[in-house]
């Protein structure tokens, strides 16, 4: 009775185990030794448009010859021959098998993480099976998220006053130039700019018109910037701040003398001013390319002292730190 | 304490730094980009001892991808990183800062991909040393304290970890890990036993 009755059980198993792997909504394949595909389900037949039929008894890499050499073939591998199971990120590995769906009237490739897991069971060689997840909607999720995170940290990273990069930004930015500029050998400059008797504007004229005096230095400062790497950043008070990656020191002269034209061309009224009957500024500028982490402090501290020599030598002038290391 | 001579020490540094170079290899063709990994060394200690050496040296949240290998004998490894440092590490590789102080959804996929590729390539190592077949499960994501990600509470002071120090070089930014495999006492030994076979076969 048994030895009828087992075989009809067997059948009604692998019948529902069937079934389920055409239900399930993940690609199943699963490879046998010789990385030949002895299961290939539903799912992936609809998203590679290669039928179970076609795709039995093939190597893996006979029918998708991209992914030869790549990731999925040696986890496919290491779980054949080692008995190690691997995963394969979105992030890391993108799509890497081609396979589709449709989006509308459009036709994508899905995103896809993929779990590459060892079969070992009694009495039969190994085999490795292959899951793969469509983790789109994940990926789309989190493209949203990253691009309202980003929106909210540009926001943290503005002076409310005047519009432009505020100390923050700038010291984020500041040392990402500088690294950047370290790994490439790469010229960086740096110009410290300041109101000139700007304590005297705000006692003569009164807060409100010190504030929009800063904003319109700042506004005429920015439109002296063209390059998209260029960083101008309000430093504190009336100081302000310009980060100029891949630039020499006469480069960063020329913008600094700009900058102080500009200003001087406003011709913003300042009765107080010891130095003419207008708004100017004073810059110091100093260049260097960095070799050391230490010397971010001593490129910071030399736009410094320029500055200060600038406003020393009578203000509303450019001056230039000079540094062996350019 | 387990302890082992100079000879052994450096022999096993020198294979575990073969099988690990492979792991770079497979994370550089990954990422475009050069990575380095290099075991600098590695200790046996007690579970509690791994737990308060990460936690003295870091004394913060650690990032762990843990897996279990069953087989000759049962092991569970377990790549660690303190929390931060793996936020910088999946970030290299992936080539987008995302904006968070956490690791999002799939950025944790990545850490256990990356810590994937290294514990197999570090229990390949130890697999092929003692030799015979064993099976890995998929790797775990977990953040936590070093005691909780380790276990400490529930295993035994005497419970031994072979605990390996590993660095990770990407763009000239050195960041250091950890792989802890936990085993069984039996295990240790019989681990011990295959290493010294295997320095005897090394000319």
């Amino acid at each position: 009775m048994t030895e009828t009755l087992e075989p009809a059980m067997d059948f009604a198993k692998a019948k529902l185990v069937e079934s389920v792997l055409e239900a399930i909504n993940i690609g199943v394949i699963v490879l046998d030794q010789d990385e030949c595909v002895t299961c290939w389900n539903l799912w992936v037949e609809k998203t590679s448009g290669i039928s179970a039929d076609a795709a039995r008894g093939k190597r893996l890499t006979e029918i998708f010859p991209e992914l030869e050499g790549k990731r999925t073939q040696s986890a496919a591998r290491a779980a054949l021959r080692n008995g190690y199971a691997s995963v394969l990120s979105q992030s890391l590995n993108k799509a890497p098998f081609p396979l589709f769906t449709r989006d509308g009237d459009q036709v994508v490739r899905i995103q896809q993480a993929i779990h590459v897991l060892p079969m070992a069971m009694a009495g039969m060689a190994a085999h490795c099976l292959i899951q793969i997840f469509d983790v789109t909607a994940a990926v789309n999720r989190e493209r949203i998220l990253r691009k309202q995170a980003l929106e909210m940290r540009a926001f943290s990273h503005i002076d409310g006053l005047t519009g432009i990069a505020n100390r923050r930004r700038y010291d984020e930015c500041i040392e990402e130039e500088f690294r950047r500029a370290r790994r490439n050998t790469a010229l960086l400059s740096l110009i410290m700019v300041d109101i000139d008797y700007f304590k005297k504007y705000n006692d003569n004229y009164g807060h409100q018109a010190g504030d929009a005096c800063l904003k319109t230095v700042a506004a005429a400062l920015n439109a002296a910037l063209h390059r998209p790497g260029d960083l101008l950043a309000r430093y504190g008070g009336e100081e302000f701040v310009v980060v100029l990656p891949c630039t020499s020191r006469e480069g960063a002269r020329l913008i600094a003398e700009n900058m102080r034209a500009r200003i001087e061309a406003l011709n913003i009224s300042h009765a107080a001013s010891s130095v003419v009957d207008h708004v100017t500024i004073s810059l110091g500028v100093a260049a260097l390319i960095p070799h050391h982490s230490r010397e971010l402090d001593e490129l910071q501290v030399a736009a410094d002292q320029a500055l200060y020599r600038a406003k020393r030598e009578g203000r509303n002038r450019v001056a230039v730190f000079d540094t062996p290391t350019e | 304490m387990i302890t082992l001579s100079e000879i052994q020490h450096d022999a096993l540094v020198e294979i575990f730094n073969i099988s690990i170079g492979r792991a770079a290899a497979a994370m550089s063709s990954i990422v475009n980009e050069e990575i380095t990994l290099a075991v600098p060394t590695f200790r046996f200690m007690t579970v509690r001892a791994a737990a308060e050496e990460l936690s003295a040296e870091e004394g913060r949240r650690i990032c762990g991808v843990a897996q279990s290998y069953r087989g000759t004998f049962d092991a569970e490894a377990i790549l660690m990183f303190p929390e931060e440092r793996s936020l910088e590490i999946v970030r290299m590789m992936v080539g987008e800062a995302f904006p968070l102080d956490a690791l999002s959804e799939l950025e944790q996929e990545a850490m256990s991909e990356i810590g994937n590729i290294i514990l197999n390539a570090c229990f390949g190592t130890i697999a092929n040393i003692v030799g015979g077949k064993f099976t890995s499960t998929l790797p775990a994501f977990r953040i936590g304290t070093s005691g909780e990600i380790l276990h400490a509470d529930e295993k035994g002071a005497d419970d031994f970890v072979l605990f390996i120090f590993i660095d990770f070089i990407m763009e000239k930014r050195e960041i250091h890990g950890y792989v802890a495999f936990l085993m069984n006492v039996p295990s240790i030994a019989g681990l011990l036993h295959s290493i010294d076979r295997f320095i005897g076969k090394i000319p």
